[in-house]
């Protein structure tokens, strides 16, 4: 046989070269083939036909989802729960079960608490207290009062045939969150606020329902960077002005006119991508405009 | 009946995909069958060369949805197009090709792939009855080629799959050494389409390669692996 020659050798390491990087960007190219594949689509299902996925995901936590109960109660369900194509949870345990508590009606809701991790830890009394205080089903939001929630259905995702595939959705689930821009954040928060919810400091006491937290739980977000969007410090004082100031009505309206556009333009911006200085510029509009 | 589907890709560009797919459109409408080449190129190099419009309009309008039946153009006798063009650069969420494509009547489908485009290629070879990859006897390409077959492998446990290696010419030590080497890498068949003026002549002037020289002798034995 021929002994193949120096460039012989090497034009054929170039090909096989060649060959494995296309290999390599084959795996890339199967995986956002996969990505898009998971296809979605929204759906108003009745809580009863959504079923567990299987037993090795966390339990629904019992602090966790009555605080949620109450922020659904409130302002409804913000961010729903992902469902595969025959309907298993896919994410969204604890939201799921904070309207499964909310649907079952008054006289169901402790019973339901009790099979919860974590119930036993809980205060009794003002566990019983916060339950009461829920409102009955028939003054629930949309679709719930119909004992109905509604979901992401991935429509290609089949968690009984493809486990793999089910974890890395509710993982990616999981860490995607909408963005808000800072008019929705601020419709929220009124709301909230016209729920009961109260901006406060340290611990909230007892029966005391704490806006930021909640602010947090519907979102989706961090106790922190709820903090951020509420853009409440201890130390910022509402600014005041003297009399005279106010009654200079004419300088007032301009000013006003300014920042409604000011915050306007700002405002559609979505919040995590302004910088500081513009979030901090549209938090003292807000209060400007408040007060002019 | 459901005619076969050819599909011809490989993933990178200037590889001969173009120059196959009408290389084979002209042997087998002059064997009497009725073909349909499918143009999947944003930049319609398949509906340029055959005269044709090339903005994709139609066809990026049937991918969609949007039009009730797909109604290809008649090139010539035997030879229909529904062509390619920028306008498919709005297909996102496309129909399966079968679907946009049942209505038509025709005996053989040759679907001409884009380069460097995986969501094409996947619509394509979702539909195939045989894959035809398109390759050059050099890194580049084969990189390309070993995309488009792990994909093909991917969407099918056994598909029916040959390299078809362009622009051959065995004077050079790469192309000599290429078939019997890559036969091993991919693990697939390797067809051979040599160097010839008169196919490239032949698509520069809008007309279909021509009926005899070294592309038409290799044409004969690449359709007779096909076997269609």
């Amino acid at each position: 046989m021929k002994t193949p020659t120096k460039q012989a050798t090497k034009n054929a390491a170039g090909m096989l070269a060649g060959l494995q990087a296309g290999h390599v960007q084959a795996v890339t190219d199967r995986k956002l083939a996969g990505a898009a594949d998971v296809a979605r689509a929204v759906a108003v299902l009745p809580i009863a036909g959504i079923h567990p996925r299987n037993d090795d995901t966390r339990p629904a936590r019992a602090e966790h989802v009555l605080a949620l109960a109450e922020s659904i109660a409130a302002v409804g369900l913000l961010q729903p729960p992902a469902v595969d194509k025959a309907h298993r949870l896919i994410a969204g345990l604890n939201r799921l079960t904070a309207c499964r508590l909310l649907a079952a009606g008054a006289a169901d809701r402790g019973a339901i608490m009790d099979t919860l991790d974590g119930a036993a830890k809980m205060d009794v009394e003002d566990t019983a207290a916060r339950l009461k205080a829920l409102p009955p089903c028939a003054d629930l939001p949309e679709p719930l009062k119909h004992g109905k929630v509604p979901v992401n259905v991935m429509t290609t995702l089949d968690a009984a045939r493809d486990p793999d595939a089910a974890l890395a959705a509710e993982v990616a689930e999981n860490t995607a969150r909408k963005q808000y821009t800072h008019a929705e954040v601020a419709a929220l928060v009124d709301r909230l606020r016209r729920a009961g919810y109260k901006e406060t400091t340290g611990r909230p006491r007892k029966g005391e329902k704490a806006l930021r937290p909640a602010l947090g739980l519907v979102l989706g977000i961090s106790p922190d960077t709820a903090r951020r969007y509420l853009g409440t410090r201890k130390d910022r004082q509402m600014p005041t002005f003297s009399e005279p100031e106010l009654n200079l009505s004419l300088r007032a309206n301009r000013l006003r006119r300014a920042l409604e556009a000011y915050t306007a333009a700002a405002g559609a911006v979505p919040i995590d991508e302004q910088d500081q200085t513009t979030r901090r510029a549209v938090g003292l509009a807000s209060q400007l405009s408040a007060i002019l | 009946m459901k005619p076969p589907l050819v599909t011809i890709a490989g993933r990178k560009g200037g590889v001969g995909k173009t120059a196959l797919t009408l290389s084979l459109a002209a042997h087998y409408t002059r064997a009497g069958r009725r073909v349909l080449v499918v143009d999947l190129d944003p930049q319609g190099s398949a509906s340029l060369a055959l005269g044709a419009d090339a903005d994709g309009e139609h066809l990026a309008d049937v991918l969609n949805g949007a039009a009730p039946e797909a109604v290809p153009v008649v090139i010539s006798e035997g030879l229909q197009l529904l062509g390619g063009g920028p306008a498919l650069e709005s297909v996102t969420d496309p129909l399966p090709l079968r679907d946009a494509l049942k209505d038509l009547d025709v005996d053989l489908v040759l679907v001409d792939c884009p380069p460097g485009h995986p969501a094409m290629d996947r619509l394509a070879l979702n539909a195939s009855t045989v894959v035809l990859v398109a390759a050059e006897p050099h890194r580049l390409a084969v990189a390309g080629a070993a995309r488009v077959l792990d994909e093909a492998r991917a969407l099918h446990p056994r598909p029916r799959c040959a390299v078809v290696l362009g622009r051959m010419d065995e004077r050079r030590g790469m192309d000599k050494a290429a078939p019997e080497l890559l036969a091993g890498a991919f693990n697939a068949k390797i067809l051979i389409l040599r160097q010839d003026t008169a196919l490239a002549a032949a698509l520069n002037s809008g007309g279909l390669p021509p009926a005899g020289g070294r592309a038409a002798d290799d044409l004969r034995e690449i359709a007779a692996w096909l076997n269609l």
